[in-house]
């Protein structure tokens, strides 16, 4: 593997959280049991055995169900999550886009925040100087800049988050769900930003749950399933696999509803 | 380890960030703001001297000096209580921000530890502006002062860092870290001088790296004699080997926290 994103045989597991540990009580509990073997914890695998390589150009999308293991892939790669089994190895500035407004302080100004969320992604004092500008006018927030963020409403934090993170220069970039904020105007906005900021890196990751986003944008997708890759291919094809078998799966669910409410369970098939 | 350092450094424009932050969130709508910085400690004293020096009529020395005494222990053990406050949650207590960015947990303990400081230190300039306006005078032990203070803060360092991590795996943490500073603090000469320990059993008491370190404190300061080197020597101890085993969990932790906060 020689990409600029390389995982080898990577798994990841949670303790269900219903067995998490939170008091000194239930620790001792556990031990107890543990020692006489009546209990082992549960674990849930969020990733089981991945292996992907990613490199120079690539633009993947990565689709699957809900909690099919998607944000785990990307946190994982981002280096949030360490890996039980395998390895990571990523090369390269990685910005991660997770979720907007992460890091704020309410109590701080517009303007603060701005340096705040700076150095929180790693970016020094003078490269934060050189963005701020082109960051104020790009969230449209005009005086309100200089206000603490408490005062803001929610599209004023979405629109000053979104604004740092395309005046970002990464490498690596991993997109978790699209990040459309903002009035229709800045939609747009947004829309042709985050295009530029697409150009700029080298490799990229998008998880979306919009096919259409994904087709448009990737070079490639994979198809993440209970923790596991199980399809990675030209977008077309995976999307067409994933629509297909998401109906599939659709229909026998609705049958099964269908089924269990007519009396003496049905036989609709 | 000194990779982790080294990255503290690195990033301190963002530690004194989040602590700007941190402390403009803490004194948000509050009339006095900063000032209860200054009020606290005046109080702690106040009520402390109340009880031990006028109820109990302990000390043995004259009203200023053991005013001096326990202000010196109370305003210098209240950075171990700031700690429990302002380090002790600062992994867990940013849960949002580790699983969404990769950012060395450390750094927020050193925001913590920075925001600890800075409070604490208002408490140490207000203690020496009481000890020279009741009279109290200075020997050359006190240029032992500065090391001494080295190793309160090291030790404070060393325990943020160690309950941070723990309170990340064991919530109990948060509830039973005051009572046990409470009961350290009763165990260690802070509010009463070295002098109450029984000879026979001093040794066994200065075992206790709180109890080492505020009885050279009372060395350095207040001129109490006894053979500084075996209390100097526990103290040491405890840092380096607090050192080695908290940055020993530490290491052990950090690649568990986003899988349980």
């Amino acid at each position: 593997m020689s990409g600029r994103i390389n995982l080898e045989n990577v798994s990841i597991r949670f303790r269900m959280s219903y067995h998490k540990i939170s008091s000194s009580t239930q620790a001792l509990a556990e031990i107890g049991r543990r020692i006489t073997r009546r209990w082992q914890p549960e674990y849930f695998t969020a990733l089981d055995n991945v292996s992907l390589s990613i490199g120079n150009g690539d633009i993947v999308g990565v689709i699957g169900r809900n909690g099919s293991g998607k944000s785990t892939l990307l946190r994982t790669v981002s280096g949030i999550y360490y890996p039980d089994k395998g390895s990571v190895s990523v090369t390269g500035r990685v910005s991660a886009l997770l979720q907007l407004c992460t890091g704020f302080n309410t109590q701080l100004s517009g303007r603060e925040n701005i340096v705040l969320g700076g150095l929180t992604l790693g970016l020094d004092q003078v490269q934060i100087r050189e963005q701020i500008g082109q960051i104020i006018e790009f969230a449209e927030l005009g005086e309100f800049i200089d206000v603490p963020m408490r005062y803001y409403s929610s599209g004023m934090m979405s629109r000053l988050s979104f604004a740092m993170v395309v005046s970002m220069e990464p490498d690596i970039l991993l997109i978790d769900e699209t990040l459309s904020v903002g009035d229709l105007e800045f939609q747009n906005k947004s829309q042709k930003a985050m295009g530029r900021l697409i150009e700029k890196a080298t490799c990229q990751m998008i998880v979306s749950h919009s096919l259409d986003t994904i087709r448009s944008l990737c070079t490639r997708v994979i198809l993440v399933e209970s923790g596991k890759i199980v399809m990675d291919d030209k977008p077309d094809v995976v999307v067409k696999e994933y629509i297909q078998s998401a109906r599939v799966e659709g229909e026998t669910t609705m049958a099964a509803q269908v089924n269990a409410l007519l009396p003496g369970g049905g036989a609709l098939q | 380890m000194i990779e982790l350092y080294r990255e503290i450094w690195k990033r301190r424009d963002l530690i004194n960030y989040m602590v700007v932050g941190q402390q403009q969130a803490a004194v948000f709508k509050s009339m006095l703001g900063g000032l209860w910085h200054v009020l606290v400690p005046l109080a702690q004293t106040g009520i402390y001297y109340f009880l031990v020096a006028v109820v109990f009529s302990a000390g043995g020395a004259k009203a200023s000096l053991s005013f001096i005494m326990i202000m010196m222990g109370i305003l210098h053990y209240a950075l171990f209580y700031h700690v429990a406050s302002f380090v002790q949650p600062a992994i867990h207590g940013n849960a949002s921000l580790l699983l969404q960015i990769k950012l060395e947990p450390i750094l927020l303990v050193a925001a913590g530890f920075v925001r600890s400081l800075r409070i604490w230190n208002v408490g140490i300039v207000i203690y020496f502006i009481f000890f020279f306006a009741l009279g109290g005078t200075i020997g050359m032990k006190a240029l032992a002062y500065p090391f001494l203070l080295l190793l309160l803060l090291l030790l404070a360092w060393v325990m943020g860092l160690l309950v941070s991590t723990a309170a990340v795996f064991v919530r109990d943490i948060e509830r039973l870290l005051p009572i046990l500073l409470q009961i350290l603090m009763y165990a260690s000469p802070v509010i009463y001088p070295v002098s109450f320990y029984p000879d026979r059993y001093l040794q066994l008491f200065l075992l206790n790296p709180f109890a080492s370190i505020f009885a050279l404190f009372h060395w350095s300061i207040l001129g109490a004699e006894f053979d500084v080197w075996f209390p100097l020597s526990v103290i040491v101890a405890w840092v380096l080997i607090g050192l080695l085993v908290t940055h020993a969990f530490y290491a052990w932790g950090r690649q568990r926290f986003t899988k349980v906060i």
